[in-house]
């Protein structure tokens, strides 16, 4: 049993995780306890859960990405926020998001590999955007003459884009699947012709 | 991309040719360049979801509030460069004894190493100084692994701790 009741922990919590400035993962939060007196999984994954639903009625809420916890504005709300921030969201190019969907999906991806299902080669500048902000990283070399670089997501891609995991996105195969009954209708139309 | 495209025509425009098998021992170059874009098309898909995706500083906005100081600064103002370099000769004193002769020429990259050292912290923690080397490296790669250092903590990526002056410096991630 820890020293401290239920309710401070939770307080420490929410004070600890809002004034981070990045996501903390529950490791993190168990590290600001001494060790004889630290939160188990449980009671850390509990606390969390009180706080998300603490936020049901509010405007912010209590995001898991990756594997840390952050509070942020609920996505409803950004047309009246948007109003207050002085930067203006950047937009980035089809090319781009393209580039990074194949890195997101594909990885450990090389240029070459993105290049053969995009069919145009990678734009040097495209890649220099991605790597500045971090939302991929270098994974090593690829085992085959010319060692071309590796390239994978990182945490502040799932931070920026709002995603727990990757699997918050469709998977291909579902995509695939999807895919390959369509072509099926299209064949049987074909053949009532 | 042009190429595979004048071939699958040159293929069409010319008559089939007669031998038996042929057709089930070549596959057909359309087959090939419609799995491609197949996939291209999926591709293209995920790409459109993920633009739809609430994305910080357009459709959600991170709620912070200002946390007490870091204590990191304080230990930062304790060492200096001089410090590194000092503790960086006696790892250099190290090898100048103990390392054999190499004769394999190996480059070494600051950039890539930089990434090295982040991710060696980023799995294991902070490290004593002296771990981030690696002796068999020979001058060359400790040199470089130097220089990422440094340029880390002028990055403000990772910073230097230590107890006492006498105490061994420390290498920790900034978070």
């Amino acid at each position: 049993m820890m020293s401290i009741s239920f309710q401070e922990l939770k307080n420490v919590v929410e004070a600890a995780i809002l004034t981070s400035e990045v996501p903390i993962s529950v490791k993190q939060i168990q590290s600001i306890f001494p060790v004889d007196d630290c939160p188990d999984n449980l009671t850390v994954e509990r606390v969390l859960l009180e706080l998300q639903r603490d936020c049901d009625e509010r405007g912010i809420e209590l995001k898991k990405l990756g594997d840390g916890y952050r509070f942020q504005s609920r996505p409803e709300y950004a047309q009246w926020l948007c109003k207050l921030s002085e930067i203006r969201p950047r937009r980035y190019s089809r090319a781009l998001m393209e580039t990074l969907s194949i890195i997101a999906f594909r990885q450990p991806v090389t240029r070459g590999d993105i290049e053969n299902i995009r069919g145009v080669s990678v734009s040097t500048e495209i890649m220099r955007t991605l790597l500045s902000n971090e939302w991929i990283e270098q994974a090593g070399h690829k085992e085959v003459p010319g060692r071309p670089a590796l390239f994978r997501t990182t945490r502040q891609f799932l931070e920026y884009f709002n995603l727990e995991s990757l699997d918050e996105l469709p998977s291909l195969d579902l995509l695939e699947r999807q895919a390959s009954q369509e072509s099926e209708t299209v064949e049987e139309l074909d053949a009532e012709d | 991309m042009a190429a595979t495209l004048a071939h699958i025509k040159s293929r069409l425009l010319l008559p089939p040719r007669q031998e038996e098998g042929d057709d089930e021992e070549e596959e057909d170059p359309r087959a090939e360049l419609a799995r491609r874009l197949e996939e291209y098309d999926r591709i293209r898909q995920v790409a459109m979801l993920l633009e739809a995706r609430p994305r910080v500083g357009r459709d959600v906005f991170v709620a912070n509030a200002i946390g007490p100081p870091k204590p990191k600064q304080v230990a930062f103002e304790s060492i200096e460069v001089v410090d590194l370099i000092e503790a960086f000769k006696n790892v250099l004193r190290i090898v100048e004894f103990s390392a054999p002769v190499q004769f394999n020429k190996a480059t070494f990259s600051v950039k890539d190493r930089v990434d090295d050292i982040r991710k060696k912290l980023e799995d294991t923690g902070p490290l004593r100084f002296d771990q981030l080397f690696d002796r068999t490296e020979g001058r060359a790669g400790l040199v470089v692994t130097f220089l990422a250092l440094l340029e880390l903590i002028n990055s403000n990526i990772v910073y230097a701790v230590q107890a006492t002056s006498k105490s061994p410096i420390h290498i920790q991630l900034n978070q």
